[in-house]
């Protein structure tokens, strides 16, 4: 028994993808794999600001990889794929964080927005995970996806209702091909993220002061999470210390959802 | 920011963890793996003799552990088995509630001696440890709360009403705990396993294979979990990773809910 936990959490010599990894969450969690030893491999579809983040993971990770890409678009994601196989051979875990907002009330709601935010959170979420998936599904050991959805995919906020319904498309590309793959060793699971001060959410408040108040006032521990507080159920799912959790959907969100 | 997170991010140095349950099957997984993370392990169960064989070997391993006998359906216990936590050192940082019983039988002829016990040492007897322990971490600004439930406070089972009732008694205890003590970094969440391969629930099958048998075929992942896979998500709920979540269910299930 001795010590068997230890290395419950490693990744050490695995190929890790990480989509939306020049901002916010995605960066966030790219710099625990990196310190956490992985070869990591990070896409956005802002290089410059991917090329500035692979620069800053440099020192910690065994390896670092940027691969521009727009998840919306399948090419670029099968070139993203095949470059993440060069690194190792294999991929072992995928956390798409890549995505975008879409606020504006409902009766007005741009029909263009919704495609888009559609479009790029779900259909994105589902091209990658697919194309991950076909790897993992062929080779040793299966794999890991983890996408990050919302809580806004489980529960409604006024203002966003395309993103809302974006993201509960998510939580159930989750919960589908986590039973579908489960036989397969491809374990497919979802993060729930409340409410984190990113760039994003940060140009949202200083454009509405009053958009997240209300929100706020709901959360039981009375704050936004900070964006290190994100990493650990990344880890947790994308890593062997989750080998028997597929299909689940974990909130982050500051006990907001049972509130 | 690179090197700002290490493995360090899911270790238990220097912290007290109180395990219920402890002399075996999941519970005894649960204090090896927090005792792999770096915590003082307090394990408490009602059988002594279980838990005295339990806790010498562990300590032949190296660990530090503290045994405790308590049945938590008895008040005075549970505070006794508090009190030997706190007298460690001074303090009592993370909770797991393992203990609990089976009590199948269709709901028809379902004794009400079952239904009232069932509920009495699952619920009831988590609930008396939660609130021995929480004074201290409430008045500390931290802890985190473990309740081992399971998918039966998701889904229904046939055969089994009053155990799946305390399960989802116990979920509902998260959360409603969880946003109670929320504002005092007290965490509390529950995990859901699915099938585990522990010495109780195989005793249950033997006695009803056919059931089982048509249980494990439900489940996408097409296999019982192993104990040691529930202690990935208590590392990360019981650790520093987990810090904004609270009051949630994490299903290790292999898929079982999801489908």
């Amino acid at each position: 028994m001795n010590g068997r936990y230890r290395t419950l959490f490693d990744f050490g010599g695995k190929t890790v993808i990480v989509t939306g990894a020049a901002s916010g969450l995605g960066r966030e969690i790219s710099r625990a794999l990196a310190d956490f030893g992985a070869d990591v491999v990070i896409a956005d579809k802002n290089a410059p600001g991917l090329r500035k983040v692979a620069a800053e993971l440099e020192p910690a990770a065994a390896s670092v990889l940027p691969c521009p890409t727009d998840v919306s678009v399948p090419e670029q994601v099968d070139a993203l794929v095949s470059a993440a196989l060069g690194v190792s051979g294999r991929i072992d875990a995928l956390i798409h964080c890549a995505g975008i907002g879409g606020r504006s009330p409902a009766v007005s709601y741009p029909m263009e927005l919704w495609d888009e935010v559609i479009s790029v959170n779900a259909g994105g979420t589902f091209l990658c995970t697919q194309a991950v998936g076909r790897v993992m599904l062929e080779q040793e050991n299966g794999g890991a996806i983890v996408n990050l959805s919302s809580i806004g995919g489980m529960v409604g906020k006024p203002g966003s209702v395309g993103y809302q319904v974006s993201k509960a498309m998510e939580i159930q590309i989750a919960k589908s091909l986590g039973v579908e793959w489960g036989p397969h060793g491809v374990r497919v699971n979802s993060i729930a993220p409340g409410l984190f001060m990113t760039e994003t959410i940060r140009a949202e408040t200083e454009k509405e002061p009053d958009v997240n108040a209300d929100f706020m006032k709901m959360l039981p521990r009375g704050r936004a999470g900070e964006l290190h507080e994100i990493v650990g159920a990344a880890l947790f799912l994308a890593s062997d210390a989750g080998s028997y959790v597929t299909g689940a959907v974990i909130p982050v969100d500051g006990g907001a959802l049972a509130w | 920011m690179a090197g700002q997170y290490s493995t360090d991010l899911f270790r238990l140095d220097d912290r007290v963890a109180l395990v219920t349950g402890a002399a075996s099957g999941m519970g005894l997984r649960a204090a090896y793996g927090l005792a792999d993370a770096g915590a003082h392990v307090v394990a408490a169960d009602v059988n002594s003799g279980g838990l005295d064989e339990a806790v010498a070997a562990m300590r032949a391993e190296g660990y530090r552990v503290t045994g405790a006998v308590a049945d938590i359906s008895d008040q005075e216990q549970v505070a006794q088995m508090a009190e030997t936590a706190e007298s460690v050192s001074g303090h009592v940082d993370v909770l797991v509630n393992c203990a609990g019983i089976g009590a199948r039988g269709v709901a028809r002829d379902y004794p009400l001696e079952l239904w009232r016990k069932v509920i009495h040492i699952n619920t009831r007897g988590s609930f008396l440890c939660a609130r021995a322990v929480a004074p201290g971490m409430i008045a500390r600004r931290k802890g985190s709360i473990i309740n081992i439930a399971s998918c039966a406070a998701a889904v229904g089972w046939p055969g089994s009403v009053g155990y799946q009732v305390s399960k989802a008694g116990l979920g509902q205890m998260s959360r409603s705990l969880g946003v109670e003590w929320a504002p005092y970094n007290v965490r509390v969440n529950s995990i859901a396993p699915g099938s585990v391969d522990t010495p109780q629930n195989q005793q249950e099958e033997a006695r009803e294979p056919e059931y089982f048998a048509e249980r494990l075929r439900r489940v996408p992942m097409g296999r019982r979990a192993q104990p040691e896979e529930v202690v990935g998500a208590i590392l990360f709920l019981a650790s520093d990773a987990s810090s904004m979540v609270t009051g949630n269910l994490i299903a290790t299930d292999g898929g079982y809910i999801a489908s």
